[in-house]
């Protein structure tokens, strides 16, 4: 489907799940229903509370004006907040991909970060669930994008990469640095805050739209050529499915997928790089990798089967909860 | 324009469009407990005599009430997953569902993603004013809305 039919399909398609999830709403409860669970806590109204603001902030002032007559100026000066500080990750994973830089496993961690930061711009920091006490919003949001701009650094401050790949880089690390420095600096303004932020997400936005880093990452890697491998013959729902769960489905969007002979090699070689970034050795993926290759010879009716095959194996690597469409009890009862 | 309301009245004039905006958010099996939870909060809190956007200040506070829930409700799951080997969701008996396909297609996007696609399918609000009404930049709700088109086109052609 060509990308325009494509963009305004996906509209089309938003506006009427959109429509369908608000037409399910039942009726609101009436106001009493409301009104019953103040208890004490009710504020007047707001139609008649505007005198209450007005006179805390006449006091407010008073007494401010006081202090300014009473201690001279230097006591006007408000104490600044207190630094917000994250705890920032060690990464003893990247130090020990560092020190393993060849450079094909400096790529392949490259486009799983790059994987990673599409993930962390859907999936906010608080629907992951990150004790973040304390910790001011927009920190709080550039925390998710925290662990891929680290490799991504590392992967630049390695050497490994060519230069066109550098290049699409590190515009994006130097929003992120700019927006984390903003952030991190207890003085400035919201404005600023969201500002830089926006900077950030914009860059990253342009980053992950651009097709040359896409292709430029995937192509290197191997994964888009493991991906278009895979088969439009079969339409394997096992594949797209074994590679969402593996956090390689970004390349989904781009790449159609096709039959290649050099599939079984290069979904291997993909998946070897997300078992360095796992910093844990997994006999398994090879044969989770064949599994999945199997499944684009499929016909629909085998497919259940592998889904379900992959699904176990998935499963006994721990890995089953990186894939959030498995939660559907018909496909993932075994029954 | 809403200074002069009662809260009722301003109850009133926003309930449909909040339960509807919670719905999209938790469901609506959850969607008139989140919603009056996030009303709740909002006209007890100490700041809502003074906000300058009363309407706004609604929705973030059902949004959040919703994101409550949502994440109550992964830990809950997450615990019956680790002692039973079912997946079924409860469901209240009679309660509408949208579709398993429109279902899955949501499932995957956050509330924040949701909350944005009710504003601009629902509501019609431009990015600007759905920036304003979420508190948030409106490179976030370009951000948010290009990601949610993609996912549910992507999910919804793969169900078909």
């Amino acid at each position: 489907v060509p990308h325009s039919d494509r963009t305004t399909s996906d509209d089309a398609l938003t506006r009427e799940v959109t429509r369908q999830l608000a037409d399910t709403a039942p009726p609101a409860p009436p106001w009493d229903a409301v009104a019953g669970r103040f208890g004490g806590g009710h504020t007047p109204d707001r139609s008649a509370g505007h005198w209450w603001p007005l006179a805390m902030a006449g006091v407010v002032a008073l007494v401010v004006a006081g202090g300014f007559l009473f201690l001279g100026p230097q006591s006007a000066e408000p104490e600044p907040p207190p630094v917000q500080t994250l705890p920032r990750p060690t990464s003893s994973v990247v130090g020990e991909w560092l020190d393993a830089n060849d450079s094909a496993t400096v790529q392949a961690c490259l486009a799983r970060s790059t994987l990673q930061l599409a993930r962390s711009a859907d999936v906010g920091p608080l629907e992951e669930d990150l004790d973040l006490t304390g910790v001011t919003p927009e920190r709080a949001e550039l925390a998710s994008f925290l662990s891929p701009i680290l490799v991504m650094r590392a992967a630049v401050e390695s050497g490994a990469l060519d230069t066109a790949t550098v290049a699409s880089v590190t515009p994006l690390l130097d929003a992120w640095s700019e927006a984390d420095e903003v952030v991190a600096d207890s003085t400035s303004s919201v404005v600023e805050r969201r500002t830089a932020l926006d900077r950030f997400g914009e860059e990253s936005d342009r980053f992950l739209a651009a097709p040359s880093t896409v292709d430029c990452v995937f192509d290197t890697t191997g994964v888009a050529a493991a991906i278009e491998s895979a088969s439009t013959r079969a339409a394997p729902l096992a594949v797209a499915r074994c590679l969402s769960a593996l956090g390689l489905d970004r390349a989904l969007d781009e790449h159609a997928i096709r039959p290649d002979e050099s599939a079984t090699a290069t979904l291997e070689a993909a998946l070897s790089g997300f078992t360095v970034w796992n910093n844990r050795p997994s006999p398994s993926i090879a044969e989770l990798g064949a599994a999945v290759v199997a499944a684009r010879d499929a016909e629909p009716g085998a497919r259940a089967a592998l889904a379900e095959e992959a699904r176990l194996e998935l499963g006994r690597l721990g890995q089953l909860d990186r894939c959030p469409t498995w939660t559907d009890p018909a496909v993932l009862d075994p029954d | 324009m809403f200074d002069e309301l009662t809260d009722e009245e301003l109850y009133a004039k926003c309930s449909d469009r909040l339960i509807r905006f919670a719905a999209t958010i938790v469901g609506p099996a959850d969607a008139e407990d989140v919603m009056v939870d996030g009303v709740v909060a909002a006209m007890t809190s100490r700041r809502w005599v003074a906000v300058d956007d009363p309407v706004a200040y609604l929705y973030r506070s059902v949004l959040n009430a919703g994101r409550m829930r949502l994440r109550s409700d992964g830990r809950r799951r997450s615990r019956e997953e680790l002692s039973t080997s079912s997946h079924a969701r409860t469901v209240l008996p009679g309660a509408p569902e949208p579709v398993p396909e429109v279902r899955a297609a949501v499932a995957g996007l956050s509330a924040r993603q949701r909350a944005v696609i009710f504003l601009t399918y629902w509501e019609d609000l431009d990015e600007r004013a759905v920036a304003d009404r979420l508190g948030i930049g409106v490179g976030s709700v370009r951000r948010h809305l290009h990601r949610a088109r993609r996912h549910i086109g992507r999910e919804l052609r793969a169900a078909l």
